[in-house]
């Protein structure tokens, strides 16, 4: 009997392995969900959806969220723009009343390592308020036409003959993708060599991806330490787009920095992207270092406003330790006649003040926007 | 015979390998030397005003260096105005532009950079302007006009005393 019921036991697992899917080391099998399934908004009003990005696996990998399908003269804001999964983001999406009603399908992409996946979401935009003053109008200001690419790979510590991957996002200056975008990858070894480049272009999606293992292109002597990897995005009509991210390959003999995410909250803690004149935010800044600790490390915001004019510089100072995330808020006030549209925050962490001849290890960029 | 022959053929081949390792990891590991030089268009600047940042990153060779990485840091008078990491063309130039804020502090700015590449030793150079404030701007043009017309008149006064 007792026999009977192992075997029926063994089987029903065997089969249910079968039916499993398998999941190896190296798959993330990302999951996003996004809520709710549509909003309706007038022309003018913003619209939030709520993000959730998590992964099977328990490898913790960065995640880069991007949208497509945006109706014209809106922007689409997540906050923060990429995390470490799992991690909720917050989407808001503000129109103008110059944007056209109609149905919107909106994608929600998220990227990280060679994985993409996506969620649908709609968006009803509804002809605005029948008398609109000239001064409740929104205007998105913003400066010329810009890429802002950003870069990552699906590891942050990798061993000899091991493939990484890499992948990124271009967006224009209201965060939207742009594709055909030619995109230059370099990757960099520790004595400076680039033992890995590529020039591909942006899908659809404004999305790209690549790879390579390490060891190849005749740089077979196994070199230990911090890899960086360079991305130049280029299009005709735009100004240029930086990135550059870094990975450690066996042991690291200088700190390996990047950021993880930018958080923007109100002073209750609410995750919010949009604001009014006057307010106050506070942004919160995670990097992470899996490299050698950098002792007195600067982690630097600086605020621009809608015209590219910086508005404040901030800076906080403390150890990075390594295989340690640190979190920073700077806190910030909008001024009560500030410029409507959208303000760009640029982070930073430096081993040292560039005036004493310090250098920026990392960067990153995200958005607000002032209504 | 031919035993010693293969012998021998190895030891050659053995030595051209350890010879084009050695070379190699040598151009590896040899650290070159940065410079960096960089101009601004012009000395000074109203509130409000683009700035813009030209320069150039070269070895110890002159050469150009590409793909090096420069870290600005622009002081105002009384505190950090403005940041930016950009990076350095084929040719090894670089230009970096940004719009002062149209309420900047007025005074001497100095702009401090330096360039990094792996593989090479940093170089750091420094600029400065000078910043003048819109109302200042106002100001000195409302003075130099009033100036301009006192001496227009004394002038024409002059004239008509000696006619």
């Amino acid at each position: 009997m007792k026999q009977k019921i192992f075997a029926t036991a063994f089987l029903t697992l065997f089969l249910l392995s079968l039916t499993m899917p398998t999941i190896s080391a190296n798959e993330t099998l990302l999951f996003i969900r996004v809520e709710p399934s549509y909003r309706s908004i007038k022309a003018g009003e913003a619209a939030i959806y709520s993000i959730k990005v998590e992964s099977l696996t328990r490898f913790p990998q960065i995640v880069t969220l991007s949208i497509e399908g945006l109706p014209e003269n809106a922007i689409g804001i997540f906050t923060p723009e990429r995390g470490r999964i799992p991690f909720r983001s917050k989407l808001t999406i503000i129109t103008t009343i110059q944007t056209p009603a109609g149905t919107y399908e909106l994608t929600i992409i998220a990227i990280s390592g060679d994985e993409e996946i996506e969620a649908k979401t709609a968006l009803i935009v509804n002809p605005p308020e029948a008398i609109i003053t000239s001064t409740s109008t929104t205007q998105i200001i913003t400066k010329e036409k810009t890429l802002y690419a950003n870069v990552q790979t699906d590891k942050t510590v990798y061993n000899q003959n091991e493939t990484v991957k890499i992948s990124g996002s271009v967006q224009d200056q209201f965060r939207a993708p742009v594709a055909s975008v030619e995109v230059s990858i370099q990757v960099v070894n520790p004595l400076g060599n680039v033992v890995h480049s590529a020039l591909i272009t942006t899908n659809n999606l404004g999305i790209y991806f690549d790879n390579f293992t390490i060891g190849e292109l005749g740089y077979s002597i196994f070199i230990p330490g911090v890899y960086t990897v360079f991305v130049t995005a280029s299009k005709e009509g735009y100004i240029d787009g930086y990135a550059h991210t870094s990975f450690v390959v066996g042991e690291a003999n200088t700190p390996s920095i990047n950021f993880v995410s930018i958080n923007i909250t109100d002073l209750n803690g609410e995750v919010r992207s949009e604001f009014t004149q006057g307010e106050a935010l506070i942004i919160w800044v995670t990097v992470e270092n899996y490299g050698t600790t950098l002792e007195k490390a600067y982690i630097w915001i600086e605020v621009d406003d809608p015209n590219g004019a910086p508005l404040g510089v901030y800076f906080n100072i403390g150890d990075l330790e390594y295989g340690k995330a640190k979190t920073v808020g700077f806190s910030f006030t909008i001024s009560a006649n500030a410029y409507k549209g959208v303000y760009l925050i640029k982070a930073f962490v430096s081993n040292d003040l560039i005036s004493r001849g310090g250098e920026f290890l990392a960067s990153t960029d995200s958005v607000f926007m002032v209504n | 015979m031919l035993y010693k022959k293969q012998l021998m053929e190895f030891t050659v081949f053995l030595i051209l390998l350890t010879v084009s390792f050695s070379l190699m990891t040598n151009k590896a590991y040899s650290a070159g030397t940065l410079s960096i030089s960089a101009s601004l268009s012009k000395e000074s600047y109203n509130a409000g005003e683009y700035i813009r940042i030209n320069g150039v990153v070269k070895d110890e060779f002159n050469n150009p260096v590409s793909g090096a990485s420069i870290s600005i840091q622009v002081d105002g008078p009384s505190s950090v105005a403005h940041l930016a990491l950009v990076y350095s063309n084929q040719d090894g130039t670089f230009i970096h532009e940004f719009t002062l804020p149209p309420n900047a502090e007025a005074g001497t700015y100095v702009i401090h950079l330096t360039a990094s590449k792996q593989g090479y030793s940093d170089a750091t150079t420094q600029i400065s302007c000078l910043v003048v404030s819109e109302f200042n701007g106002l100001a000195v043009a409302f003075l130099s006009l009033t100036l301009l017309l006192v001496l227009t008149t004394i002038f024409k006064r002059k004239n008509k005393n000696i006619f």
